[in-house]
């Protein structure tokens, strides 16, 4: 209890910072909602031209969407120490963490708070509803809490993303940029049915980084949609719960990078 | 005064500091190569759905659609505020910028020197590299009449000189505002959206289209690969590059006036 | 007096990854990299008492810092063990977090947009100071450092001396048994300096605090260590009172002498003249081949003088020599 109101003080401060420039603030607000709205554009666009793409609609790949932007959003919006944790490392600002009597993923977490990733947040969730409004899911308490469930699994998948990229600085200067890839690429990917990719592609997305697990099987699920290149219905069931897996998994890989710290400047 | 030639030659100096500059993040360059050619592979797959979800004739084929994305991935650093910030862009942010009015040279030159050399690297280092991987894997038309190569080649110098001057221009702002983020991020996805980078023009709603025709950006993306692509022909293509060539010196002399009434304001507040 | 700090044989090395140049090279490094062993601090042991002093001297780049690093948990040894406060640092990080206070004088350890008072109150939460103690800690840090002057400033506007003063109160706070201070007066003035040193004196006579500190500046060591541990190359050279250090080292000395007039010839068997300027001469001697009193003696029965001084030489150049001329390799008598 102690330790997340601690929490929410370090938050509280870092949003009071942020919002001390109001005037950058909301241009970097709006600077967040327009990357997210052309997005989406884009997708709406081909759908204008199409119609449809391997028999989703407009408004079923909006739930698609929706889901995977919420997740990314709010991940970034919270795990951004994890994000930038290269130039903590840097600036010895980890070496400060290491002195305190905190535990550092903690501290790394509380480090910073983006608060414009708000901007992202509103449009995705604008998104998800107007889609919702177009689709005739039966939502019913089950559905509400598998839901519910999927955005935390899909926010701790992206976490967990972030947080193998952090731990890699304990070993190379130079952070894996690569995980760009899983994250904006991820996003991008994801915005479509995995269905339509080649099956080594799915496979890996799958199986190996499991980005079809935070939306693309909710989805399935909330549609009650069957694919071919879907999955058992159990596996469907259980998906918000590998997100969660992950990132317990990247916990301890962190926990394995921070005794390999090397520090700067010996 | 001094013979011109020997001007030329301090900003290509300038321009070549930046190119080595560049050199040092070749990692970074890596990583950056293969995100390119990931989000191809996606923006492939993701068309070829499309197109097979609708057979019928479209303004472009799928192949058509291939190699505009190709050249997309393969130019994308070169367009406006893609590339790294430059540490003259930084320099305004922090205000040390003050330090350039010492050297007599004319500032925003110096920065489009800054900003070529980075382009040059760009061409080099991430163009070539993934134009050719790209044409390993997938079918990348090359167009046949040496005449529409040299006009994509013209188109693409001007579309480059254009980015060169929004980049000066968005960065411009960063005098007046703390920290250039929001707005760079704003004019980034409106800029990106309305060059065509994510869907090219011609499978826009016409109205849509109409609005993108109107505005400056399409002169960046979606008029040179048109060219490439032979679907601007004759006659429109001087049309298109004559556009390019006038918000060229339209954006070049806005980021001037930014330039120098940022300048003007830094030396009455004194920094 | 318990011992507070135990290190045995303790050990660091570093990987240093070699980086390949070229298009190509950068490639090939993303799979394989090749790598050389730096040995920044090889086999130190020393233990420190419960009120001590101790300066950890060397040259940069000896393992000063690294060593400090292992014993506040940042680094974890490569062998060899460590004990502070009978926790191991990297393995009981937080518990040995509690009881230790640490400053790097490189950077500040507050938050940097935050005024002084609130990194200080966020502190507080942090180490679960209570109120009492708090409030206490903060009324005697005012009194010795005025921080007052700018305890509403964001820790960003501070000079340097100011940044001190603040990020030493703030390693105090939660009354740390044990306080690990690398170069906490570099880039300072004389009198932010003094005052620095006068407040760390107050609190190891006032709290018993252990205080370990690495410097560069000799006037630190003059003033706040008696005893002090030399390390360089990454090994320990010496470990003993500063006077003994002195004593060992101290192999030559120096004799000014003010005559009363200026003599032709004023050469003195045994010392060697090293500096003359009008009647102020300046001798060079070795206390094993003449004593001081003999010397003293010869002087006075040749000339008159006005004035006559012993000079020992400064540890700056005592250090110099223990650096530059190995000695005291295997240190005798005091090694721990």
């Amino acid at each position: 209890m102690k330790s997340l109101s601690l929490y929410l003080h370090f938050i509280t401060l870092r949003i009071r910072a942020q919002m001390a420039y109001r005037f950058s603030f909301t241009l970097e607000l709006l600077s967040q909602a327009s990357i997210s709205v052309i997005d989406f554009l884009m997708i709406a666009i081909l759908f204008e031209r199409f119609k449809q793409l391997a028999n989703w609609t407009l408004w079923e790949v909006g739930l698609l969407y929706g889901i995977i932007s919420v997740c990314f959003a709010v991940a970034e919006m919270v795990a951004r120490g994890f994000d930038t944790f290269q130039s903590l490392v840097g600036r010895g600002a980890f070496d400060n963490m290491l002195i305190r009597p905190l535990g550092t993923f903690y501290q790394v977490f509380a480090h910073e708070f983006q608060l414009r990733r708000v901007g992202k947040l509103s449009q995705a969730l604008v998104v998800f509803l107007i889609a919702n409004s177009h689709l005739d899911i039966s939502w019913t308490l089950g559905k509400l809490g598998y839901l519910f469930l999927a955005l935390i699994g899909g926010t701790c998948f992206f976490i967990g993303l972030l947080v193998i990229g952090a731990a890699s600085c304990f070993w190379t200067v130079q952070s894996i940029e690569i995980i760009n890839i899983f994250t904006h690429g991820g996003i991008f990917m994801g915005s479509y049915p995995i269905s339509i990719y080649q099956r080594w592609f799915r496979h890996f997305f799958t199986f190996i980084v499991p980005l079809a697990c935070v939306n693309y099987f909710p989805s399935l699920f909330l549609l009650n949609k069957i694919e071919p290149a879907g999955a058992s219905r159990i596996v469907v069931q259980f998906a918000p719960f590998i997100g969660i897996l992950f990132l317990c998994l990247t916990a301890l890989f962190w926990k394995w990078g921070v005794s390999h710290y090397q520090s700067t400047g010996h | 005064m001094k013979p011109r030639y020997l001007t030329c030659h301090v900003y290509l100096a300038f321009a070549r500091k930046s190119f080595q500059k560049q050199m040092q993040y070749r990692v970074a360059n890596l990583a950056g190569l293969t995100t390119n050619f990931f989000f191809l592979l996606v923006q492939i797959f993701v068309y070829t759905a499309f197109y097979a979800a609708r057979p019928g004739p479209q303004p472009l084929n799928l192949n058509d659609i291939i190699t505009y994305f190709v050249l997309c991935q393969s130019f994308l650093m070169l367009m406006p505020l893609w590339g790294t910030r430059s540490e003259i862009a930084n320099a305004i942010k922090d205000g040390s910028v003050a330090l350039q009015l010492t050297k007599p040279v004319d500032f925003q030159t110096y920065w489009f020197a800054d900003e070529l050399g980075k382009a040059c690297y760009y061409l080099l280092m991430r163009a070539l590299p993934t134009f050719l991987l790209s044409s390993l894997f997938f079918k990348v038309t090359i167009p046949q009449q040496p005449a529409s190569l040299m006009a994509f080649a013209v188109s693409m110098t001007l579309a480059i000189f254009m980015s060169t001057s929004i980049t000066i221009t968005v960065y411009g702002t960063a005098f007046w505002t703390l920290d250039a983020t929001g707005i760079v991020g704003i004019a980034h996805s409106i800029i990106t959206f309305f060059s065509g980078m994510l869907v090219p023009l011609a499978l826009w709603p016409g109205w849509l289209a109409q609005i993108g025709g109107w505005l400056p950006f399409e002169g960046l993306v979606n008029i040179p690969f048109s060219i490439y692509l032979g679907k601007i022909t004759g006659f429109a293509i001087l049309m298109a590059i004559g556009k390019q060539l006038i918000w060229s010196v339209f954006f070049c002399a806005i980021g001037r006036i930014i330039l120098n009434l940022g300048f003007s304001r830094l030396v009455i507040q004194g920094g | 007096m318990d011992t507070v700090i135990d290190v045995r044989a303790l050990s660091k090395t570093f990987k240093v990854y070699h980086h390949r140049k070229g298009f190509l090279g950068s490639f090939a490094n993303l799979f394989s990299r090749k790598h050389r062993l730096v040995q920044a601090v090889a086999q130190v042991s020393f233990t420190v008492k419960r009120g001590e002093i101790v300066g950890y001297l060397g040259p940069n780049g000896a393992g000063k810092s690294t060593t400090l690093k292992m014993l506040t948990g940042i680094l974890v040894p490569s062998s060899g063990s460590v004990t502070v406060n009978g926790y191991i640092p990297h393995r009981q990080r937080k518990e040995n977090a509690k009881r230790i206070g640490v400053v790097f004088g490189q950077r500040s350890h507050l938050w940097f947009d935050l005024p002084v008072q609130e990194s200080f109150e966020l502190l507080q939460r942090i180490y679960r100071i209570p109120q009492a103690q708090y409030h206490h800690n903060v009324e005697m840090f005012d009194e010795l450092l005025s921080l007052g002057d700018f305890f509403q400033t964001p820790v960003r506007q501070l000079s340097l001396g100011q940044r001190m003063r603040a990020d030493l109160a703030a390693a105090l706070l939660h009354n740390p048994d044990v306080l690990f201070l690398d170069e906490p007066t570099v880039g300072l003035d004389v009198v932010a300096k003094a005052r620095i040193r006068q407040f760390i004196q107050q609190i190891n006579a006032e709290r018993q605090v252990t205080v370990v500190l690495t410097t560069h500046d000799l006037d630190d060591v003059e003033k706040l260590c008696k005893r002090v541990i030399l390390i360089d190359d990454a090994r320990l050279r010496f470990d003993g009172e500063l006077a003994t250090l002195r004593r060992l080292l101290s192999t030559e000395r120096l004799l000014i002498v003010d005559y009363a007039e200026v003599y032709s010839d004023i050469s003195i068997p045994n010392a060697h003249m090293t500096y003359q300027e009008g009647t102020r001469v300046q001798y060079r001697f070795s206390p094993e081949e003449i004593s001081t009193a003999a010397l003293i003696k010869a002087i006075l029965q040749k000339f008159k003088i006005v004035d006559i001084s012993v000079q020992e030489p400064d540890i700056e150049e005592l250090i110099k020599a223990v650096y530059e001329d190995n000695l005291l390799l295997n240190p005798p008598a005091n090694f721990p």
